[in-house]
Parts: structure tokens; C-alpha cells; sequence
């Protein structure tokens, strides 16, 4: 178990996995009020860290500065070891970092393919896509594949808001990972979800994680537990604790102690 | 079992049946009340009227279906007739230039104050159509402004075919572009997404300011475009020549389905609802009705349309509530 006193991360010691995201000394302030201070951590690839902290913890800031729609105050960011500094969401999507929002981040009124390649929509060969003729054909035979590749059946063409929050926010992780991220931000996705749709997700994850490293911010300390490598524990803005769920002397009711000690 | 795209299709379908329905009705209505309704030289008015008001109705349809508003049309329209008026004589391609840019400057003020500032757009362009207004009134001397040009009204108001306007042929391109942009252009799959769910939008990496930037602007360029076959037709240009057709633009996408939340509307059944205002104006006309019957009238439609699109809704909420209680079943 390490305390982070320090505020430093450790790579593990039976592998030595490259570093994929390096937040350094991250800063932000809303005017007088300090959302985020000296938060420093690393992900490594093959990996999922859990986020966890309560209400006002410095949790969504962090993912926004992450996610490109927040600057940092101060500190600095590395993709795959290079100095970054995003000014839009679109700019760290560019950069390989996609995210899984709470609320799907869907627009109902549009169809589950355009959904999918919202805002990367395929563009048409030649002189159409220069004008920005949208490759519907594409968008449609690409993501009926990939969804039925990954075990979901959905008539691609069918808008959004008809299907059940599992299916959409199923549709929004698939979407995520489409794209080959280099990182996948997971901001609360399994809150709204039913017990049956959130297992089938967990599951999923797991089963992706070599594809892609992830960052999963959560209240959900027992969820977070069964699928996380490691855990960040942020409170009043401040990393107050990190544990790997790795360490082979610790149980479960262990970490969930330590988790609730350091909140 | 339904198909919920079946739904969905036959949901929106029955807002084009009803248009289409409409239409047909006007038609055999006025036709059976008039001789003249149903003549190719009120066809071709009928046309003509309806040009100025589509090409209107595009930029508040673009505006609503992106989840905005832009009531300032009516003075861009004005402003850019005024413009080109009081520039003439003159090169005619400048002419169309200071029309037009005096009219997207408009657009960009609308969007910098709605876009930037966060200033609703509703209050935005209520605020620059009263200020545009009084720039008019004010460059115009409260007067009516000759268009001393040759070319120019033959360019936007020209008969070179079959004794119909030019103003019918712009109207034509303007549609088939918007339409085509809207629906299988990039940009026009974020205004819907826009629209739709903003926040979902900028989340997905959509530039949704700049989009509702782009709006604001087009929505100007073609009142501006409006102004200047307005200012054709009449060889004038006249001060708040434009608030005729502030209630019809307004209406006729509403007519045909967009919300004014946004995330819904389609250009073909805008150009329908244009198509419908227009013939129940210019059946009015050809009954001699009071010009007040003819508020009194869209006043109802629009009411109508608007019950029946949340009746629509409510009906599309239920039907997915059943579906869903379907699938619980099952």
C-alpha cells in the first residue's frame, strides 16, 4: 500500500509497462477557489485507474483538463511522452483521447451510426468528401460491424433515444474505442445503469483493457474495486491516496478500507 | 413487432401528409372559390411571392434546427435593399457587395453576442432588428430610396424564362443547396447535432460555436440576398420594407416541424410550409378578404401546427413506453 504523501507515482515492479498519460503537477483555480493542486499521477498502458474521490473532490476537473475542455492553471501534461496542451476537446480527441461520458454524450435525434462517428464522421472519396459530403454508406456497414463484432445487435439506423441506457452507453464505449484510442477516459459511466447493463460493461472493459489504457472516475468503490489495476484517491482537490488492487496481501475489504480512510 | 424507425418515419411522414394534405385542400378550395386561382398567371405570383419568403424561412429553419433564433431577418432584409439602394447608381457587383456585407455584418454582431456573450438569441436579434431598423430608417431620411441600377434587378428579378422571376430561381438553388448541406454535408450533420444536444456536441469535439456562428451569418447573407430582390422587384428600397414577412418565416418551419428547441426540422417540408402560407395569402387576396382575415388565418394554423407537433411527441413518448413495456415481456 503506498500513501502519496509524496504525490508520486510507482511503476510496478514485475513489469515495466510505458508510461501513456503523465499529468505533472496539475493546477487549477476558479478565481480564489483551488479545484486542483500539485495533482500528479501516471497511466500505463494496459492498465485501468480508477479516479475515486466524493462531491467536489477535484474528480471532473481533472477529466476536463485531461479531456481538453478546461485549461489547467498550471502544470503540465504528457501523451505518450510528449508536452501537450489541449484548447478543445477536439484537440485531445486528435491526440488519441477519447471519453465515455455519464450521460452517453448521444444526441437522441440523430441515428445510432451517426451517433457513433459523431463529429468524426467519414467523409466521401474525392471531390464530394473535399466539399464534406458525409460517407453515410460507410458509417453505416462500419458501425453495424463493429457492434456486432463486440456482441450488440442494433438496427444502426434507428435513432438514439429509442434504445435502453445500457444499449446507449454501450454505443458510446464502442464508439470510444473504434477510433484505436491511445487513452479512454471514463467519466461515471456505469451510474445510471441497471445491475445487469453495468456487469456487461465491467465485463467488456476488462476485456479491452490490453487494447486501451483507462482512466475510470467513479463514486462506485466496489465497482471500481473488482476492475481496477490501481486506484487515486482525490480529495479537496489533492491526490490523498493511491493503492494497487494488485497487491496479492490485501483483500478487497482491505482496499475498500483504505479507499474510505483516505476519502 | 414495429420497427421504432418505422415509427419514427411514420411519425414524421405524417407531418409532410398533413402539408401535403393542406396543400391540396387550399388548392381545390380557393380553385372551387376563384377561376383565377388555378391560372398559370397566378401560379407564377404565387411563386414569385412565395421566393422571398423561402429563401427567408432557410435561415430561421438552419437557426431553429441548431437550437436558435434570429428575428432580425425582417431588418437585414431593409438594411440590405437600402444598402444597394442608396449605393446606386454604381458597378453593380458592388452594389451586391456592400448589400451583402452590410447584411453578414449583421449576422456576425447576432452571433458574437449570442455565441460569445451567452446573450439568448431571441433577445439578441430583437435588439439589433430594432437597432438595424433605426440605422435605416435614419440612412433613408424616413424615405423611399430609388434603385438606380439596370442590371441588378435584372439579375435578381429578372424574366428571362417562361415570364418568371429570377427571384424563383434563387429561391430553387438556395433550397436545393441548404437541403443538400443539411442533410449529407458534414457541417449540417453538427447543426443538427447542435441542435439536438449542444453540450453532447462540443463534448464530441463539434465546434458547436462556430457553427452557430455560421448560422447567424448565413441566416443574414440570404435576408440579405432577400433585400436585394425585394429592393429589385420594387426598382425601391423602402424603410421596414421587410416586417411583412416576419410571422411567415418564422411560421413556416414550424409548419414544417422544426422545434424550436432544435435538433428537428427539414428544408423540403419548410419550402412546403412556404408553399401553404403563401396560397392561403394569395387565396385570401383573390376573395378580397380583409388583409386582417389573413392574420386571423395563420394565427390559427400556427397554433394548429404547434398542437399538433407536441400532439406528435406525445403520441412518439407513448408509443416507446409501449415498446419498452414490450421488451420487458419478452
Amino acid at each position: 500500500m503506498q500513501t502519496t504523501e509524496s504525490k508520486e507515482c510507482h511503476a510496478s515492479t514485475t513489469r515495466q509497462p510505458s508510461v501513456v498519460l503523465e499529468c505533472r503537477d496539475i493546477q487549477k483555480d476558479y478565481g480564489r477557489i483551488r479545484a486542483l493542486e500539485g495533482v500528479s499521477f501516471e497511466l500505463r498502458e494496459g492498465e485501468i485507474l480508477g479516479l475515486i474521490g466524493d462531491n467536489g473532490a477535484g474528480k471532473s476537473t481533472l477529466v476536463k483538463i485531461i479531456r481538453g475542455a478546461l485549461a489547467a492553471t498550471s502544470g503540465t501534461l504528457f501523451v505518450d511522452g510528449k508536452k501537450r496542451r489541449f484548447r478543445s476537446p477536439r484537440d485531445a480527441i486528435r491526440a488519441g483521447i477519447q471519453c465515455v461520458y455519464q450521460e452517453s454524450a448521444l444526441i437522441e435525434q440523430l441515428s445510432v451510426q451517426e451517433n457513433f462517428f459523431l463529429g468524426q464522421e467519414p467523409l466521401r472519396p474525392g471531390f464530394a468528401g473535399t466539399l464534406g459530403f458525409v460517407n453515410f454508406k460507410h458509417m453505416q456497414t462500419q458501425t453495424g460491424a463493429y457492434l456486432e463484432k463486440m456482441g450488440f445487435e442494433l438496427d444502426v439506423r434507428d435513432e438514439i433515444g429509442n434504445f435502453s441506457g445500457g444499449q446507449r452507453q454501450a454505443v458510446s464505449v464502442m464508439r470510444s474505442l473504434y477510433f484505436d484510442p491511445k487513452i479512454l477516459l471514463l467519466d461515471e459511466p456505469l451510474t445510471a445503469l441497471s445491475e445487469k447493463a453495468k456487469d456487461r460493461l465491467q465485463g467488456f472493459l476488462l476485456e479491452v483493457r490490453d487494447v486501451c489504457p483507462m482512466i475510470l472516475v467513479t463514486h462506485d468503490f466496489k465497482g471500481a474495486v473488482e476492475i481496477c489495476d490501481r486506484m487515486l484517491v482525490l480529495k479537496h482537490g489533492k491526490v490523498a491516496g493511491e493503492i494497487s488492487t494488485h497487491e496479492t496481501d490485501l483483500s478487497k475489504e482491505d482496499i475498500l478500507d483504505y479507499l474510505f480512510t483516505h476519502m | 413487432m414495429i420497427g421504432s424507425r418505422g415509427i419514427k418515419q411514420a411519425l414524421l411522414n405524417i407531418n409532410s401528409i398533413v402539408l401535403v394534405v393542406a396543400i391540396i385542400g387550399l388548392v381545390i378550395a380557393f380553385s372551387t372559390l376563384s377561376k383565377y386561382f388555378l391560372t398559370w398567371t397566378n401560379l407564377r405570383i404565387i411563386l414569385e411571392t412565395m421566393s422571398i419568403l423561402t429563401i427567408l424561412s432557410l435561415g430561421v429553419h438552419s437557426l431553429l434546427v441548431a437550437g436558435e433564433i434570429d428575428i432580425s431577418f425582417t431588418a437585414v432584409l431593409g438594411l440590405s435593399a437600402a444598402v444597394a439602394a442608396l449605393a446606386s447608381p454604381g458597378n453593380t457587383f458592388l452594389l451586391i457587395l456592400y448589400a451583402l456585407t452590410a447584411a453578414v455584418a449583421v449576422g456576425l454582431l447576432n452571433g458574437f453576442f449570442v455565441v460569445q456573450m451567452g446573450i439568448p438569441s431571441f433577445l439578441v436579434t430583437l435588439a439589433t432588428m430594432t437597432g438595424v431598423n433605426g440605422v435605416v430608417l435614419l440612412a433613408s431620411n424616413y424615405r423611399s430610396v430609388l434603385l438606380q441600377s439596370k442590371l441588378l434587378p435584372k439579375i435578381f428579378y429578372g424574366r428571362f424564362f417562361w415570364n418568371i422571376p429570377m427571384s424563383v430561381f434563387w429561391m430553387i438553388g438556395l433550397v436545393i443547396i441548404a437541403g443538400i448541406i443539411l442533410r449529407f454535408v458534414r457541417f449540417g450533420r453538427w447543426v443538427y447535432a447542435t441542435g439536438g444536444n449542444g453540450r453532447a456536441a462540443t463534448l464530441m469535439g463539434i465546434p458547436t460555436k462556430r457553427v452557430r456562428y455560421m448560422l447567424f451569418v448565413a441566416s443574414a447573407f440570404l435576408a440579405g440576398i432577400a433585400g436585394l430582390i425585394v429592393a429589385s422587384r420594387s426598382f425601391s428600397s423602402r424603410p421596414m420594407i421587410g416586417e411583412a414577412y416576419m410571422m411567415q418565416a418564422i411560421a413556416a418551419p414550424i409548419l414544417g416541424g422544426a422545434l424550436l428547441t432544435g435538433g428537428r426540422g427539414s428544408v423540403v417540408r419548410t419550402t412546403m410550409g412556404c408553399l401553404v402560407l403563401t396560397i392561403i395569402t394569395n387565396g385570401t387576396n383573390l376573395l378580397g378578404l380583409e388583409p386582417a382575415y389573413q392574420n386571423i388565418f395563420m394565427a390559427v394554423i400556427l397554433i394548429g401546427s404547434l398542437s399538433t407537433q407536441g400532439g406528435r411527441h406525445s403520441l412518439h413518448r407513448l408509443i416507446q413506453m409501449f415498446k419498452k413495456a414490450q421488451r420487458g415481456t419478452t
